[in-house]
């Protein structure tokens, strides 16, 4: 034993020799010692180390093949297939890997086949398995048949076994993206049972969700710049990798295609029925198609008809509302860390233009399901792909609208639905904000807000106090309204150069509810925001609780983007006609626009009513206390009037803006009072 | 047609058509003759065509008046290849045997060889197939093959000492040539004195042959079922494998040329072309081992060196050895031939038998301690081949 072992090393070390001077005789010696000892290991793998080092791909191949064929047992030999398999998985131009490669390419089929699946049996790490068993049945597609079903068995059995596993788990990941479009694609034969396959559908819807909604990995460096760059942020969103994955397994490319790809295979095992091309036609046609699926399950009663209803849907809702979410909450699309780099779309209820007679506030109703009488959205003319924001709103709308009022859906869609993650949830809730305020439930919509007012940051915490604003003013709780808004405009910082003009106002037309979509920007929010404001107090100017003050500030605020609401200043006028006298000691600090000035030296004449007029700073109640009671003591107050006016006209450049910021500054809590 | 007509007929034509029209004839008859007889003891139309063949396509029949010129002569060859590439594969080497069979004959031998060289540049597959098989027929190492050899060593290796393309691809175009040719080869240049050196270009084609195709080797063993002998290349080149090397590193030592001081042109070698030649059979000796390791399943195996052969080549061994030690006295190389020997013949005659494998090896491990490094590759041939 000693001596041939003996012989064995001697012949080795010979050859060892030879392996720099002279690769001939380094190789004749090694065919000589391998007739002499055919069973000896150490010899054929010193021919193939001598082949290698040669880079002689063929030989190599042949020799690893011969090994494999002769020396199943020996471990140093799995460790070489083992860092072939390993070359052939990486796609790394490192020279040693292609090397390997092409060793491996340069050996038979079938012995190929049988390394993959043989090292695959040995091997411990499920993980490690599962990953050869998928490169084997790449390679080899007859293997599916076989292997496949098994696969797919031992990943959801390793899922399993760690109990809180989230849905994106590397385990899910080559599950959902590698092995089910592989089986699928070819070589699956037997026909699988239906609840398998939606077992599977599951499993990849609550993947893909979980995945695109996972918060961003936070690098603030470069996401600025990147946003800046970009159009299109939501998609270059940097997901943080999987765990236990490799980084080249780690590339989820194209998240939306591949569901969809696996949606249509799944479906196609199921027998459903598509429209071809439906995942890149319009939303309407999308919906149509679901509509038109709905009711023919309807009729047919089937199962199967809702099930793919249901499927269909859930998949165009999340893809719709995602798509939606993304872009109006940048914020959360692009990872919190970036602050407030990007801006978030608003969606809120728009006021009805103004009327000569006051129509009636728009009432919170319940909302229809059906879609027909749905109010309009008047996107930003700054939103620059509005058109698309509002069909993926609405379309996840409708969709979610189904899952969750028909009965055949519900209860499917709410089990789906329990399994998604907080994140996502995080997302729906986002988008349930604004389906609750756009069907009109602003009691919703406002619960709905508490949930993320604290977490909130930046440009988010505008939003929501706008919705919150808005929701409050539908539901007539007009001084909390008015309270948020003036937080809200607190909080804006003042620009004298701000000109709204260049801002095209959606011009609503028609009568009904209305919805606007801004863009959270200063620009695009005052103008809300002192709407809103005057919207409120003109409620309160119908009201039984008038009084002066709320129409002095509704004409103050009026000044804003004067003469845009002149008719209603009229009205204003009218008010005060009618009561006969208006009592305002702070007019002289608000009220600068010449035909408002002008409007109350009319008042003032006998033509105008003569409205006992009190506007002056100091009351003239006062003033006529402080003067002798003697005749002609009105007329000195007259002058002071008209000086008064005058001088007024003559402050005329200062900026309005500011004007009124102050007065919303320093009459707040008179303001408040009021309403 | 009769012998007169076909005669009359024939002389009244012109060279090229006479020519034609004669190897038109001899093939007709032999199609026609088919599976009838045995060729060479043929039918009553045997000396017919005998005489056609030597009058009008030997140009060597006493009777024959016409001469050909060297141009002509050249339009004979040309006539032929394209007559050998066209003609039915079973009357090939009828033809061939024909024009060639007879021994001794001198001036069929030097159309022979001028064809076959033509062959070799025009790459006649035809040709080369019928003049290896002629060679194999006549024995590798009998005189007229070794003539043919040396002229065709001559025209190829020597006058242009660059490697020649016809011959690197000859392999592809005929094997069972570039086998007995090879076989020829060492004969002519066997390798065991400063006087037989094959030519540099020589053994490289003769390298690059080998090793680029493992199965050349028993291409003359796999024709014995249909042409009874054979000869296999595997002892010639194993010769050179083993007395190449030692007679290599004489050369390089000083003083040693002088020691068997030649005349012969390419047995001037200086260092640079001896380190070279030492390379080129180290990758010679790797070919031929690896073509013994793909012939060792073949059940031919044993055509390929036997142990005659094997005991010649340790005669020729020790011979060169004791000269070697003689012109060296204080040689590094102590061999110890007696051990060769022994271990030879335990090997060739007892290849089956384990246990010589392991005495083998242990006392080819004894030996190599003695570090002689030229043995090496005789050891090696004894492991795998015999």
């Amino acid at each position: 034993m000693y001596d041939s072992l003996s012989d064995v090393d001697y012949l080795v070390m010979r050859a060892r020799q030879y392996s720099k001077t002279d690769q001939y005789a380094a190789k004749a010696w090694l065919i000589t010692a391998k007739s002499l000892f055919p069973t000896s290991f150490v010899i054929q793998f010193e021919s193939y180390q001598v082949e290698k080092a040669g880079r002689n791909v063929n030989e190599a191949a042949k020799q690893l093949e011969e090994m494999f064929r002769n020396f199943p047992n020996e471990r140093q030999l799995w460790e070489e297939v083992q860092n072939v398999l390993e070359a052939l998985q990486t796609d790394s131009s490192d020279q040693r890997q292609t090397f390997l490669t092409e060793i491996f390419a340069a050996i038979p089929t079938h012995i190929q086949c049988q390394m993959l699946l043989s090292v695959a049996d040995k091997i411990s790490s499920t993980l490690e398995q599962c990953r050869l068993l998928l490169l084997a049945m790449k390679n080899f597609p007859n293997l599916v048949q076989e292997h496949g079903l098994k696969l797919v068995d031992l990943l959801i059995m390793e899922e399993t076994k760690v109990p809180g596993l989230p849905a994106v788990n590397c385990y899910r990941k080559l599950l959902v993206c590698d092995v089910m479009p592989l089986l699928l694609n070819r070589g699956l034969k037997q026909k699988l049972p239906a609840d398998v396959l939606y077992s599977w559908l599951r499993r990849a819807i609550e993947f893909y969700i979980s995945y695109v909604t996972q918060p961003s990995i936070g690098d603030p460096s470069s996401s600025v710049g990147a946003d800046l760059l970009s159009p299109t942020k939501a998609s270059i969103k940097r997901l943080p990798p999987v765990a236990g994955l490799l980084e080249r397994e780690n590339q989820v490319i194209d998240p939306w295609g591949s569901l969809f790809n696996l949606l249509l295979l799944l479906g196609h095992c199921l027998d459903w029925e598509f429209e071809p091309d439906i995942f890149n036609k319009s939303r309407e046609v999308q919906w149509q198609y679901i509509v038109s699926q709905f009711n023919r399950a309807k009729q047919t009663h089937s199962d199967g008809g809702y099930k793919q209803v249901l499927h269909m849907a859930v998949v165009l809702f999340i893809q719709s509302f995602y798509f939606y979410v993304s872009h109006v909450e940048a914020n959360i699309a692009a990872g919190n860390s970036s602050g407030g780099a990007t801006t978030p779309v608003v969606l809120i209820e728009g006021f009805p233009p103004d009327m000569e007679e006051h129509v009636p506030h728009p009432r919170v109703k319940k909302q229809k399901t059906d879609g027909s009488n749905q109010p309009p959205i008047y996107p930003s003319s700054s939103i620059s792909n509005a058109q698309t924001l509002v069909s993926n709103f609405t379309m996840a709308l409708k969709c979610f609208e189904l899952l969750n009022t028909r009965e055949e859906l519900r209860r499917d869609f709410l089990s789906l639905y329990g399994k998604w993650n907080k994140e996502t949830w995080a997302w729906i809730s986002n988008l349930q904000i604004d389906m609750a305020l756009y069907q009109g439930n602003f009691q919703d919509a406002i619960a709905q807000i508490q949930n993320f007012l604290d977490t909130a940051s930046g440009k988010m915490k505008v939003r929501y106090a706008l919705q919150r604003a808005c929701c409050h003013y539908c539901l007539r709780n007009y001084s909390k309204a008015c309270e948020l808004v003036l937080d809200l405009i607190q909080t804006i910082p003042e620009n004298d150069s701000l000109d709204c003009e260049d801002v095209e106002k959606p011009n609503p037309t028609g009568s009904g509810r209305h919805l606007l979509m801004l863009q959270c920007t200063e620009k695009e929010i005052l103008p809300y925001c002192i709407q809103l404001l005057v919207a409120s107090l003109k409620e309160r100017m119908y009201s039984t609780h008038c009084s002066d003050a709320v129409l002095a500030h509704l004409i103050i605020l009026l000044q804003n983007d004067w003469p845009q609401q002149e008719s209603l200043f009229l009205n204003v006028i009218k008010h005060i006609q009618r009561q006969g006298s208006f009592t305002y000691n702070m007019f002289f600090s608000y009220v600068f626009v010449v035909d408002i000035l002008e409007e109350f030296a009319f008042l003032d004449t006998a033509e105008g009513g003569r409205i006992n007029l009190d506007i002056l700073p100091t009351s003239t109640k006062t003033l006529a206390q402080q003067r002798t009671v003697t005749r002609g003591v009105n007329k000195g107050v007259k002058e002071d009037f008209r000086a008064a006016l005058e001088k007024q006209v003559g402050r005329l450049q200062e900026p309005c803006q500011r004007i009124i910021r102050k007065f919303l500054r320093e009459e707040r809590t008179a303001f408040l009072q009021n309403m | 047609m009769s012998y007169g007509s076909i005669m009359k007929r024939l002389q009244r034509l012109e060279f090229p058509d006479c020519t034609r029209e004669a190897l038109e004839f001899i093939t007709e008859t032999f199609s026609s003759q088919e599976g009838a007889a045995i060729p060479g003891l043929g039918g009553d139309k045997e000396p017919i065509l005998a005489e056609v063949c030597q009058a009008f396509v030997l140009f060597g029949s006493k009777r024959s008046t016409k001469k050909l010129s060297a141009l002509q002569e050249l339009q004979l060859l040309q006539l032929l290849c394209e007559h050998f590439r066209t003609a039915l594969e079973k009357t090939k080497y009828q033809i061939f045997n024909l024009m060639f069979g007879a021994r001794g004959d001198e001036q069929a031998n030097t159309l022979l060889t001028k064809l076959v060289s033509m062959a070799l540049s025009v790459s006649c597959t035809s040709v080369l197939d019928c003049a290896a098989i002629w060679m194999q027929d006549r024995n590798s190492h009998s005189s007229d093959s070794l003539q043919l050899t040396k002229q065709l060593v001559e025209d190829y290796c020597l006058l242009f000492p660059d490697p020649s393309n016809m011959f690197q691809k000859l392999p592809s175009i005929s094997p069972l040539f570039v086998c007995n040719f090879t076989t020829s080869v060492t004969s002519v240049f066997p390798f065991h004195d400063v006087e037989s050196i094959p030519p540099a270009s020589l053994l490289e084609h003769v390298t690059t042959w080998i090793t680029s195709d493992c199965t050349l080797c028993c291409e003359s063993v796999r024709q014995v079922a249909i042409h009874g002998t054979c000869s296999s290349p595997v002892p010639g080149l194993l010769g050179w494998c083993v007395l190449g090397p030692i007679i290599c590193s004489h050369l390089m030592k000083p003083g040693s040329s002088a020691a068997s001081a030649s005349n012969k042109p390419h047995s001037q070698m200086y260092k640079p072309s001896v380190t070279k030649t030492m390379t080129t059979l180290s990758k010679l000796h790797l070919g031929l081992l690896q073509s013994l390791d793909f012939c060792q399943s073949s059940s031919l195996s044993h055509c390929l060196l036997s142990v005659t052969d094997a005991m010649c080549l340790v005669k020729q061994l020790s011979t060169l050895l004791d000269r070697v030690r003689e012109s060296q006295s204080d040689s590094g190389v102590k061999v110890e031939e007696d051990e060769v020997t022994h271990i030879t013949l335990e090997r060739s005659a007892s290849r089956t038998r384990k246990g010589s494998q392991k005495a083998l090896a242990s006392q080819q491990h004894i030996i190599s301690q003695a570090a002689v490094s030229q043995i090496d590759n005789f050891y090696s041939f004894a492991a795998t081949g015999i």
